[in-house]
Parts: C-alpha cells; structure tokens; sequence
C-alpha cells in the first residue's frame, strides 16, 4: 500500500470525528488533527483503535500518543505495516 | 503506572495530604458544607442511608477504589463528598475524602480558588493538554489509588451537554487508572438535584439531591487501548443504569 494510500484511508477514519469539516479541504501531512481538524482529544483512542482495525495493527499507548498530524498517523500506520 | 512516582512527587503529595488535613478538615470543609447547607438550602435525600451505603461498599472492596460520578455542574465533587461521607469519618479517615482531578482553566483562575483546590486535594489538569502532564497526573492518580486513597475522577471529562450521562463522551483516561492498579473497583456515584435539567455552573438553591451508587469491577476485554476503552464503556453504562433508577425512582 502507498503512502498516499495509506494517508487516504487515515483521512477517512479521522473523518467523523472531525469537527472542522471545512478542513478537510485542504488535509496535508502537516495538518492537526486536534488544532487544524478539531478533533475531541478523547476520541483519539477510537481512532487509534479503528487504525487497528483497518490496517490489521497494534498501537502501543507510547506510540499512540506521539501521533499529532495526518502525517504521524500515516507515518505511524506505514511503520506498523512494515513491522 | 505510578509504580515509580519520583520521591519528590510522593512528598509534595503527602504535604498536600497534610495541609489539607489540617486546614481543610478543621476550617475548608466545614465552611463548605455550612454553605451547601445554609446559603444554598441544598439537602441530600436520605443521607443517612446514602453514608451507611457507601461505606458498606467502599468495605467490601478489596483493595483501591476510584470514584466515578456524573457530571452537571461545577461543585458535584464536594455533592458527592458530602454525600458518601460524614466530617466525623474524614477526621478518623482522611484518606475517605476524595482526590481529584478538576479542569485547571476552570479553577486555577484566582489564588484563593488555587489554595482552596490544594488542600481539597485537588490534582490540576488541562483537558486535552499536555500529553506528559497528563501522564505525570494519571501516575499520581495510581499512586495514590495504591495507598488505599480514594480518587475521584469524572468518566466524562467535562459537565454533560445534554443533561444526561453522555456515552458518546466517555473519557478513557478512567478506563486507563481502573486496568492500570491492581484490584482497582470503581464506585459509580450517581447525583442529581431535584430541578437539575441540564448542565450549570451550580445546582439552583433550595434543592434535594438524590443518589445512587454501585461498586463496580470493570472486566474489560481485548488489551492495551481496547482494553482501556471497553473499562472506560463498562463504568460510563453502570452510569447510566444508576440514572434510569434515579429517575425511576424520582
């Protein structure tokens, strides 16, 4: 799978849990899924469960936690993929 | 989690214990609960029978306990201190009157506010803030959970926008301290006033307030961050099961 795929997917996971549809726009690596999406911390879980569920991964809490952007879930996800 | 809290930390919270047992139990809660009771005409239903409850549940745990509530208004915690427990039980137990985890922007706004936090033994956090700090927090949450202190910890992080336990809402970080601390049951504290309808700052003057409560011990499945959701979902539905019977029997 290709990162623009991967990236792909991870948008459309994040998706409902956004509460800045407008963003969505305009997404890019770099974009914040907190500040730039305004995603509710407390579902970051969900998310990362669903990442889980979709990718066939596991997500450690540390690991969890590192994950800011479109881009460090993408990263993150292409990283598990590959262990 | 907690299990290696820096001494520094164990001591800045033992001082904290004892500031606040000498100040809050003898002065702070005292004129905390003459204003629950006599500026605002606030009454708990049944209080007798709601302490005689709770300790009946808090002793049949076999180790650490975390206090989850319901969430409507800016002064639940001191409700449902005041309901579990007696000034004469918090002077023979110090460790009956709760730790907990109030949202920092909301009562670190002024230095009388702060210092009546502190020897509440209130923990400060940033919701959706720092994610180290909020490590450092739940670490002392466990800590403390360990001595056999209790901690109180509200499932939905923030008051309820409906006015009702909001699943959808559910905050995982109680789901993370109850798999985290051996042993951990949960008391799910359920607590509202009689013309409560939605969320406020504070209750309305002059009302009753009913409660119910179950001791739970979440089983939660699967591992890790599953494992800490589905501990979280277990204590947010005990939730509210304790509101249908609330206002069943309203």
């Amino acid at each position: 799978m290709s990162k623009e795929q991967v990236m792909e997917k991870v948008v459309d996971i994040i998706r409902p849990f956004v509460k800045e549809k407008d963003a969505l726009g305009s997404v890019a690596p770099e974009t914040s899924i907190l500040e730039d999406l305004k995603v509710n911390s407390a579902r970051l879980v969900d998310i990362v469960l669903a990442f889980e569920d979709e990718f066939d991964i596991e997500v450690e809490d540390d690991d969890a936690d590192k994950v800011k952007t479109i881009g460090d879930a993408t990263d993150l996800v292409l990283t598990k993929i590959a262990a | 989690m907690g299990q290696n809290l820096p001494g520094s930390e164990r001591t800045d919270l033992a001082v904290q214990r004892g500031l606040g047992y000498l100040v809050g139990m003898s002065l702070l809660w005292p004129v905390t609960l003459a204003w629950l009771k006599y500026a605002r005409g606030y009454r708990i239903r049944n209080l007798a029978a709601v302490r005689r409850r709770a300790r009946a549940l808090l002793r049949k745990a076999p180790g650490p306990v975390l206090i989850c509530p319901n969430h409507l208004t800016w002064i639940d915690s001191l409700l449902v201190q005041w309901a579990i427990s007696s000034p004469t039980q918090l002077l023979r137990s110090f460790r009956l009157f709760a730790w907990n985890v109030p949202e920092r922007t909301n009562f670190g706004r002024n230095l009388w506010l702060r210092l009546y936090c502190y020897l509440g033994k209130c923990i400060p956090i940033v919701r959706g803030g720092d994610k180290g700090e909020q490590k450092e927090t739940l670490d002392k949450l466990a800590y403390l959970l360990r001595k056999r202190e209790l901690v109180m910890v509200f499932p939905e992080g923030g008051r309820s926008e409906r006015g009702r336990v909001e699943l959808d809402r559910i905050t995982y970080g109680v789901g993370r301290i109850a798999t985290a601390v051996e042993d951990c049951r949960v008391l799910c504290v359920y607590v509202r006033g009689s013309r409560q309808e939605g969320r406020s700052v504070l209750p309305e003057p002059s009302q009753t307030f009913g409660v119910e409560m179950a001791l739970i011990e979440p089983q939660p499945e699967g591992s890790g961050l599953r494992a800490t959701r589905d501990a979280a979902m277990q204590i947010g539905r005990e939730l509210s099961r304790l509101e249908e019977r609330y206002f069943a029997c309203r």
